[in-house]
């Protein structure tokens, strides 16, 4: 917080609600990162004039893989809300590329993650905000402080902080030892060799990397839980998309087979993000038709690499051949039996259907009325979280400070070996186990000196 | 009561560690002071180990030596016994240890108060310190003798309200032998200063005649000993030799016979203890699965044979305390001359001094040493100078001192006292510095001398050889790095001769020397010439400098940032109910602790960087206002 010179990025808008992502950059360097990674559509001029709209996209001049079309605002000081340099990106809200951007944008070496409410304290501090409006930023820095709190509550607990703790105990256990070491030659306590120490460092330093690809495997939060509609033709898979969307995404008619490829859209239910994957009807005929048959392929490949599948029943209809054929094909996935039709006569009785069908979890509603959908996502939600595939709400931003926490603490751990290597002395050592646990700190609380003090003494006879 | 005539700057109350740092700091700033203590003969007297220095405390010796101190210089004339630690660790976590002989400390030290000018010693109890609107003006005797003074410092040692214990027996004494101070921790109770208890204790005095060394493991100092002075020209001589020898089981066994009359387990004694010096029966229940301890029989100096065994540190009942040392090898038959004991004594709640050591009840009254709740000699005479320069300046109307963290072992310590308290006797350590590797005793001056002489606690020829060293530094340093060197078939050979590798593109002595296995001395091997007439501590110092450069810069940025943080000043006054946002609980432990700095602010325990923020904002309002 001392340092106001430096440039700062973070997420201006809520993940995962609405359309659009904000992402904000404010300071020295906004513009030469906005030029870094921004192509403007208008090839010919890529200047970017102050204070106007550009459209564009985000790349990655590393990998030249574009990550978004986006809309690229750049605003200079002496116009801004922080009176610093500031560049605003627009772009879809999912959170694979909201975190692809960010994570681009802190790539750069004098970028750093924006505190809570350091937007505004800026603002404040380079005489932007008038003085009056000092007890509102104290509320706004609260705020946030407090959500980011909550935020951290929620996910403390969960399994993650549980193991950065684990973590934190080995390396204090360790840097007692060294302490020890050192602030006492002459005591008869056990020291640790050099072979010891740099066996300690390597377990820790497979703890954290361990701990940071478990973030890379989050996927579900990034990516969404990835959910296949599948049945057989015309049983209202489109419709229930549709429903699930609340819009016209995919074409509907009664004739079967309207699907053909299949349509993936995003959707949150209760703070879930889900992939939904409408697929083409899974007929029980031999297919003559290629392209029916190459739809059908893509059905069977995307529903066998769904998270969860929605397997769609016409209650109005008896069970089919089709039906069953479909269910044990696909049995071993996690799934939910969705009874659509619900607004006519049923002719399926669930009570009925063989006893390995009736295991799933099972919903009735009417996709075409709007009907059982509260229910179905509540049973999706319940499903998800139940088998531990999201322990809690994913919080994206604690989730990419943890990240960058664990990364510079493994950064700490890997000087330490490499100094340890070099035949430094302990001490040496230290420095960087204290940094490393400074970057724990972060995520699970710090730690004093008083209570590596408290270990030692408690590990250790010591004085005379 | 009658007024002496005379009128001091500065009244320095106890002549221990810390009351003489701060009556000879007082009178070198050139105020007139007063050092009045209850035994003139007593001042300087080092009551538990003979022994100054130590891992952490080697280099608060050589700061205060640094900022013109006595300590280093009374050390290097009395030590008969000098050792180094951890020399096969890096230069930050070596300390320099001596065995000291105790008759002789407190003569040299009492000898450097008489001679002292602007120095009066006085031999007194103090009752009362004199106060009008809430500022210290002078002090008055038990016979009712008043002495006026602008700035009081008070250095009480284990006198205040001081109890021995020795088994179920105890008695009210400053130390063994000397009055308890009973009338003046009244009067600071009775001004508001929150007062609790600290436990310490000593071991029991052995007659050197009735120990057999022969059957015990002797030990040396280093050959060539490094004084702790950085005037000290004169070679150091070891003149004496300690023994080190064990407890075993039935020593143990012994021990806890005695448990039925311990005043620490049959809950007499209340005060917290020296976590960091336990006593050996504290030793023996913690660490009960531990075979034996660790004693060190340290020659109490060279006109005497008694022994102090350092490791045995007791209250038990006499009867037991013989007994147990007679079950150790090599003192089967020992006589104790004077019994160990444990001492209970006032400490007043650090939080209520300011870093300049100033009491924050009452104006120009400092405190120091052990009525902080700190133990050690070394721990006493830091603060012991900081607060006698302090008195000083401010009887003198000039801005006080602080030193920081990241300048000296001294502002650790202080600052951790006045920010964050003590629950027991603080001691220091190495790891208690964020900024150790800068810490070191090989730059004490460097970080220090400058502000010693610009106080006037230096001697102008001290000054001079200070600054001749760091020119010889900066310009050695300079041209290493300005000398560049072939990559030819010869110079490459000489690499190799030293065992390191050749290079293929030109390079600097300097990156030649950051080498491991490359020293100044060998690259004279590489055909460039060393200065002959450079000192060793120059060598070492561009060495240490140059080798470990990596790991300083890195400090020093830190440094960088924390001393912004140090430079938001906060105002004393500052009224932290007023601002919005803060909460209660924060707000009363930033009234209750009134940090100078929004540095000092956020070392506060629970104060959460929002509130910092919080605080910052309002710091700048107040700025642009």
């Amino acid at each position: 917080m001392d340092t106001y010179h430096d440039t700062i990025a973070a997420l201006a808008t809520p993940v995962g609600i609405g359309g659009i992502g904000i992402i904000k950059i404010s300071g020295p360097f906004s513009r030469k990162i906005a030029e870094r990674i921004f192509r403007k559509k208008d090839k010919i001029n890529q200047l970017l004039k102050p204070r106007y709209l550009h459209f564009g996209a985000v790349m990655d001049p590393s990998s030249q893989e574009v990550i978004d079309e986006v809309l690229l605002t750049y605003m200079p000081a002496s116009a801004s809300y922080t009176r610093e340099d500031v560049v605003e990106i627009q772009c879809h809200s999912g959170y694979l590329i909201l975190e692809k951007i960010l994570n681009l944008v802190l790539s750069h070496q004098r970028v750093r993650l924006a505190e809570p409410g350091e937007f505004t304290r800026r603002a404040f501090l380079n005489g932007r905000i008038d003085l009056t409006q000092v007890e509102a930023i104290v509320d706004l820095i609260q705020a946030r402080t407090g959500s980011a709190l909550m935020q951290a509550a929620s996910q403390l607990g969960g399994i993650l902080t549980e193991k950065i703790h684990g973590v934190k105990k080995n390396l204090i256990s360790l840097i007692s030892h060294i302490e020890s070491a050192i602030d006492f030659p002459e005591e008869e306590i056990e020291i640790f060799s050099t072979e010891e120490v740099l066996g300690e460092l390597k377990g820790l330093e497979g703890e954290i990397k361990a701990l940071l690809s478990t973030y890379e495997e989050g996927k579900l939060f990034r990516e969404g839980v990835k959910t296949a509609i599948i049945g057989r033709p015309n049983v209202g898979k489109s419709s229930l998309l549709n429903a699930l969307l609340g819009e016209e995404r995919a074409i509907i008619s009664h004739l079967p087979g309207t699907t053909r490829d299949t349509i993936e859209e995003n959707i949150n239910i209760h703070g879930i993000p889900l992939t939904i994957i409408d697929t083409a009807g899974l007929p029980f005929y031999t297919i003559t038709d290629p392209i029916e048959e190459k739809g059908t392929n893509r059905t069977r490949d995307k529903a066998s690499q769904a998270d969860l599948v929605l397997l769609v029943l016409d209650q109005s209809s008896p069970l089919t051949e089709n039906d069953q054929a479909i269910f044990e094909e696909f049995q071993r996935k996690k799934m939910v039996i969705v009874l659509n039709k619900a607004d006519l006569p049923a002719a399926l009785n669930p009570l009925s259907v063989s006893p390995a069908l009736k295991n799933n979890a099972m919903v009735s509603i009417s996709a075409k009325y709007h009907q059982g959908l509260e229910e179905l996502k509540k049973v999706i939600h319940g499903l998800i979280i139940e088998r531990k595939e999201i322990s809690s709400p994913p919080v994206f931003i604690n989730r990419l400070h943890h990240k960058i926490s664990l990364e510079k603490a493994d950064g700490g751990i890997s000087r330490a070996i490499k100094s340890l290597e070099a035949g430094m002395s302990q001490e040496f050592i230290a420095v960087d186990l204290k940094c490393s646990l400074d970057y724990l700190g972060e995520i699970v609380g710090e730690t004093t000196t008083e209570e590596i003090l408290d270990q030692i003494f408690a590990e250790f006879c010591i004085g005379k | 009561m009658i007024f002496y005539p005379k009128e001091y700057d500065v009244i320095v109350i106890g002549g221990g560690h810390a009351g003489c740092e701060a009556a000879l700091a007082s009178s070198r700033i050139g105020c007139s002071t007063l050092l009045i203590t209850m035994n003139i003969d007593n001042a300087g007297l080092m009551s538990c180990n003979p022994a100054i220095g130590g891992l952490a405390k080697g280099q608060i010796v050589k700061e205060i030596d640094a900022l013109g101190g006595e300590m280093g210089k009374a050390a290097d004339h009395t030590g008969i016994q000098f050792r180094r630690l951890n020399t096969k660790k890096g230069p930050a976590v070596r300390s320099s240890r001596a065995q000291i002989d105790r008759q002789d400390y407190r003569l040299y030290m009492k000898t450097v108060l008489e001679r002292q000018p602007n120095l009066d010693l006085k031999q007194s109890m103090v009752d009362h310190v004199l106060i009008k609107n809430s500022t210290v003006y002078g002090i008055k005797t038990h016979t009712e003798e008043g002495f006026v003074g602008k700035s009081v410092v008070i250095t009480p040692g284990t006198f205040f309200n001081g109890l021995i214990h020795i088994g179920l027996v105890n008695f009210p004494a400053g130390r063994m032998g000397d009055f308890p101070s009973i009338a003046l921790p009244q009067q600071l109770k009775e001004l508001g200063f929150e007062i609790g208890r600290f436990k310490t204790g000593t071991t029991p005095r052995l007659d050197g005649k009735s120990i057999d060394f022969s059957r015990l493991t002797p030990q040396a100092g280093d050959d060539a000993p490094i004084p702790f002075s950085f005037s000290t020209i004169n070679q150091l001589n070891n003149q004496a030799v300690c023994y080190i020898t064990y407890t075993n089981h039935k020593t143990h066994k012994i021990i806890q016979t005695g448990f039925d009359r311990s005043p620490l387990y049959t809950g007499i004694i209340e005060g917290t203890g020296v976590r960091y010096c336990p006593s050996i029966e504290d030793k023996i229940v913690r660490f009960s699965d531990k075979e034996r301890h660790q004693i060190f029989l340290e020659p109490d100096g060279i006109q005497t044979n008694e022994y102090y065994p350092n490791g045995v540190a007791t209250s038990l009942p006499y009867d037991t305390q013989i007994a147990m040392l007679r079950s150790i090898e090599g003192l089967e038959k020992v006589e104790i001359r004077r019994p160990g004991y444990a001492i209970e004594h006032d400490y007043v709640n650090p939080l209520q001094l300011k870093p300049t050591l100033e009491t924050k009840l009452i104006r120009n009254l400092f405190l120091a040493g052990q009525i902080n709740g700190t133990t050690g000699y070394e721990e006493a005479a830091g603060q012991g100078l900081i607060a006698g320069i302090n008195a000083a300046l401010t009887a003198q109307e000039r801005e006080p001192i602080i030193i920081d963290r990241s300048e000296g072992y001294i502002g650790v310590l202080i600052d951790d006292l006045v920010t964050k308290g003590t629950k027991e006797p603080y001691r220091m350590f190495t790891s208690r510095s964020e900024y150790r590797l800068i810490l070191r005793e090989d730059n004490a001056d460097l970080r220090l001398r400058e502000k010693g002489y610009q106080f006037g606690l230096l001697t102008h020829e001290e000054y001079e050889h200070f600054r001749k060293k760091k020119k010889a530094i900066e310009g050695e340093l300079a041209r290493l790095r300005s000398i560049q060197i072939r990559a030819d078939a010869q110079t490459n050979e000489a690499l190799v001769r030293l065992g390191t590798a050749p290079i293929k593109n030109p390079a600097t002595l300097e990156e030649i020397l950051r080498r491991p296995e490359v020293s100044y001395k060998t690259l004279s091997v590489l055909g460039y010439p060393i200065l002959e007439e450079i000192s060793p501590v120059v060598i070492e110092q561009v060495e240490i400098q140059i080798k470990y450069a990596g790991y300083i810069n890195r400090q020093e940025e830190h440094v960088e940032k924390f001393k912004k943080m140090e430079n938001i000043k906060l105002p004393f006054d500052f009224d932290y109910r007023k601002i919005p946002g803060l909460s209660r609980e924060v707000q009363e432990k930033l009234i209750a602790i009134r940090p100078v700095s929004l540095g000092q602010a956020s070392r506060i325990s629970g104060i959460t960087p929002a509130a910092l923020s919080i605080l910052m904002v309002y710091v700048k309002r107040i700025g642009t206002v």
